[in-house]
C-alpha cells in the first residue's frame, strides 16, 4: 500500500534528505513530522486491519526519522521542563491575578439576627430581630463589657441546592483608640439540627472566620442546605471595658449546585467529588 | 542558508514566544476553601489563673484581673505594672486546649489574633508565647524560650513552620504558655487576644475519615533518625 494512501507523500514532505548542513533536522520539517505522527495515531483505530499495518509501518519510519535527528521524547520534555522553570526568557517570574471563582461558587449567604436580643440593635430596631437585613451592632448596657449570646439564622432558599463550604464574619469595631477593643466569639454552627460543623465545641474567636483572612477556615464537613433546612450559629460580643460597640454581619460560604433559574453549576474542585472523599462515620452517607 | 537546527532550541524559543509575547505568564487564582476538615481551628482557653490574664465577659476586667474559662477563649492581657508585677514581665499563664474525643487531629500549624491599641497610651507591651507542647511532649516551637506573638498573627500571608506535626488525640491536650512584657511602673494599654491551634482532621467520629491536605500527607512527613520519629 502506498503512503498516498492517506493522502501522504512518500518522502513526508522532507527537503532532500530531510536535514540541513549540520545533519540536523529543520525547525519545519521537525514540526511537519510531528503534525504528521499524531494525525496517524489518531486514525490507527479507525481504520481497517490492512490499513493499520500500513500505519504502523509508516509511524515506525518516522520515529526512525525522529530518533535520527535527535529528537526524543525525553529531549522534548527535558527542554520544556528547561524553559517552565524560567532559566530562559520569563527568568522565572510568573504574575498571578485574582479572578472571579466562577458562576455559582463561593456565593455568600448571610445569617440574620432572627431573635431579639437585649442591646442588640437590627434593622428591626434596638434589641429587635431581623429577617431582611443581616447587619446587628452589639452595644452593651451600662455598666457592662458585653452582650448575651444570641442566635443568628440563614433564610430558606426553596430556589437552590447549595453546598456549605466555609463561613465568614465580618466586624468593624468602635472602640477608644488606646483599647485593644471587643471581640466576638462564635459557635455551634448547624445545619438543620445537625452536628457542629465547628471543631470547636465551645466558643472561639470570630478572628478565625474573618472575611479579613486571606485564607479560609477549614468545617468538619461541607453538608448540603437545602429548603427546608436552614445554618444557625451563636454570637457572643465581650470586651474588657465598658462603652464600647461592634457591628457585625455572617455569611455562609456556599456553592450553589442546583439554580432553579440558572440551572445547575459545576462546583470548584474542592466541592468535587474526589475532594468529599471519606470513610466512615455516622453521617456519611448523607 | 540559516535555520533552526535544534529541536530543543526550538522548543524553547515555542515556549518563551507563548509566556513572554503571547499570554505573558499570566495565570489566574481564586482564593478556595481548604477542603473538609483541613486547616480547622482548635481554640486555648485559659486554665490557670494568673494575675492579669483574665478572659472576657459581660464584667468589665478590673486591673491584676484573673481568672480561667473552659468556654470563652478571648482573653485580656494586662501589662505588667496593672497585673502587679514589679518587673517588666507578668506571671506566665498556661492556655490549654479542650479534649477532642471525637476525632484524631493532627497539628500542622499554630495562629494567634492579636488585639493590640490603636493608639497605645505608653510603650506597647507585647505578648510573647512558649512552650507548645501536645501531652507532655517536646516544645513544638523552635524557639525554646518566648518568642514576640507577631510571629503566629493570624492574617499573616503563610503560616509560621512548626518542629513536628504531632498527632492530636484525647485524652492529650495541647498546652501553650503566654507572657506580657511591658514597662516597669506604668500602666499602659492592654491586649486582647486568642490562640488556636491549626489541625487537620484525620478522623472524625460523625463525618468519618478525611484526606488531609498535601502538606500533612505521609508524603510530606518524611524524616530519618530522632527520638519521636516512630511516633
Amino acid at each position: 500500500m502506498a503512503y498516498d494512501d492517506f493522502g501522504l507523500d512518500d518522502d513526508f514532505g522532507a527537503d532532500d534528505d530531510g536535514t540541513d548542513e549540520l545533519g540536523a533536522m529543520s525547525e519545519r520539517k521537525l514540526a511537519r513530522l510531528l503534525r504528521l505522527r499524531s494525525k496517524l495515531v489518531a486514525q490507527l483505530p479507525l481504520v481497517g486491519p490492512a490499513r493499520q499495518k500500513a500505519i504502523k509501518q509508516k509511524l515506525m519510519q518516522i520515529d526512525r526519522i525522529l530518533a535520527k535527528s535527535g529528537y526524543t521524547a525525553q529531549k522534548q520534555a527535558a527542554a520544556t521542563a528547561l524553559a517552565a522553570s524560567g532559566i530562559e526568557g520569563v527568568g522565572g517570574l510568573s504574575f498571578q491575578a485574582m479572578s472571579p471563582p466562577g458562576i455559582g461558587r463561593l456565593v455568600r449567604l448571610p445569617f440574620y439576627p432572627v431573635n431579639a436580643t437585649t442591646n442588640v440593635t437590627t434593622a428591626g430596631g434596638t434589641s429587635a430581630s431581623s429577617t431582611v437585613n443581616p447587619v446587628f451592632i452589639e452595644i452593651p448596657g451600662v455598666g457592662t463589657s458585653g452582650n448575651a449570646a444570641h442566635i443568628l439564622q440563614t433564610p430558606q432558599i426553596s430556589w437552590a441546592t447549595l453546598r456549605i463550604v466555609g463561613f465568614e464574619v465580618a466586624q468593624k469595631l468602635n472602640c477608644a483608640i488606646q483599647n485593644p477593643g471587643p471581640i466576638l466569639l462564635v459557635q455551634d454552627l448547624k445545619i438543620g439540627g445537625g452536628a457542629n460543623l465547628f471543631t470547636h465545641e465551645d466558643f472561639a474567636d470570630a478572628d478565625i472566620y474573618s472575611a479579613d483572612q486571606p485564607e479560609f477556615c477549614g468545617l468538619r464537613d461541607y453538608p448540603i442546605l437545602k429548603s427546608p433546612n436552614t445554618a444557625v450559629v451563636t454570637v457572643q460580643m465581650l470586651d474588657d471595658v465598658v462603652g464600647e460597640s461592634m457591628t457585625v454581619s455572617c455569611s455562609l460560604l456556599c456553592e450553589v449546585l442546583v439554580d432553579d433559574n440558572y440551572g445547575a453549576h459545576i462546583p470548584g474542585p474542592y466541592a468535587r467529588g474526589g475532594s468529599l472523599v471519606r470513610q466512615g462515620g455516622s453521617f456519611v452517607n448523607r | 542558508m540559516a535555520r533552526s537546527a535544534n529541536p530543543l532550541l526550538d522548543a524553547n524559543n515555542r515556549i518563551n514566544r507563548a509566556m513572554v509575547d503571547g499570554v505573558g505568564g499570566l495565570q489566574f487564582t481564586a482564593q478556595a476553601p481548604p477542603g473538609i476538615g483541613r486547616l480547622i481551628r482548635i481554640p486555648f482557653y485559659v486554665t490557670t489563673s494568673v494575675a492579669g490574664f483574665k478572659p472576657l465577659s459581660t464584667t468589665p476586667v478590673a486591673a491584676g484581673g484573673s481568672g480561667t474559662s473552659t468556654t470563652v477563649p478571648a482573653i485580656c492581657a494586662e501589662s505588667p505594672n496593672e497585673a502587679g508585677s514589679a518587673t517588666a514581665v507578668t506571671g506566665t499563664v498556661q492556655l490549654q486546649t479542650p479534649q477532642i474525643s471525637w476525632a484524631t487531629l493532627r497539628i500542622v500549624g499554630f495562629e494567634a489574633a492579636v488585639r493590640y491599641p490603636v493608639l497605645p497610651n505608653g510603650p506597647v507591651a507585647q505578648l510573647c508565647f512558649s512552650q507548645l507542647q501536645i501531652g507532655g511532649g517536646a516544645n513544638l516551637f523552635v524557639h525554646e524560650d518566648f518568642a514576640p506573638a507577631d510571629i503566629y498573627l493570624s492574617g499573616q500571608d503563610s503560616f509560621a513552620g512548626l518542629r513536628d506535626y504531632p498527632i492530636l488525640k484525647s485524652p492529650n491536650v495541647a498546652q501553650l504558655n503566654a507572657q506580657v512584657v511591658g514597662p516597669v511602673g506604668v500602666t499602659v494599654s492592654r491586649i486582647n487576644f486568642s490562640a488556636s491551634l491549626v489541625c487537620e482532621i484525620l478522623v472524625d467520629d460523625n463525618y468519618g475519615a478525611h484526606i488531609p491536605g498535601a502538606y500533612a500527607r505521609a508524603g510530606a512527613l518524611v524524616r530519618q533518625g530522632g527520638s519521636f520519629v516512630n511516633r
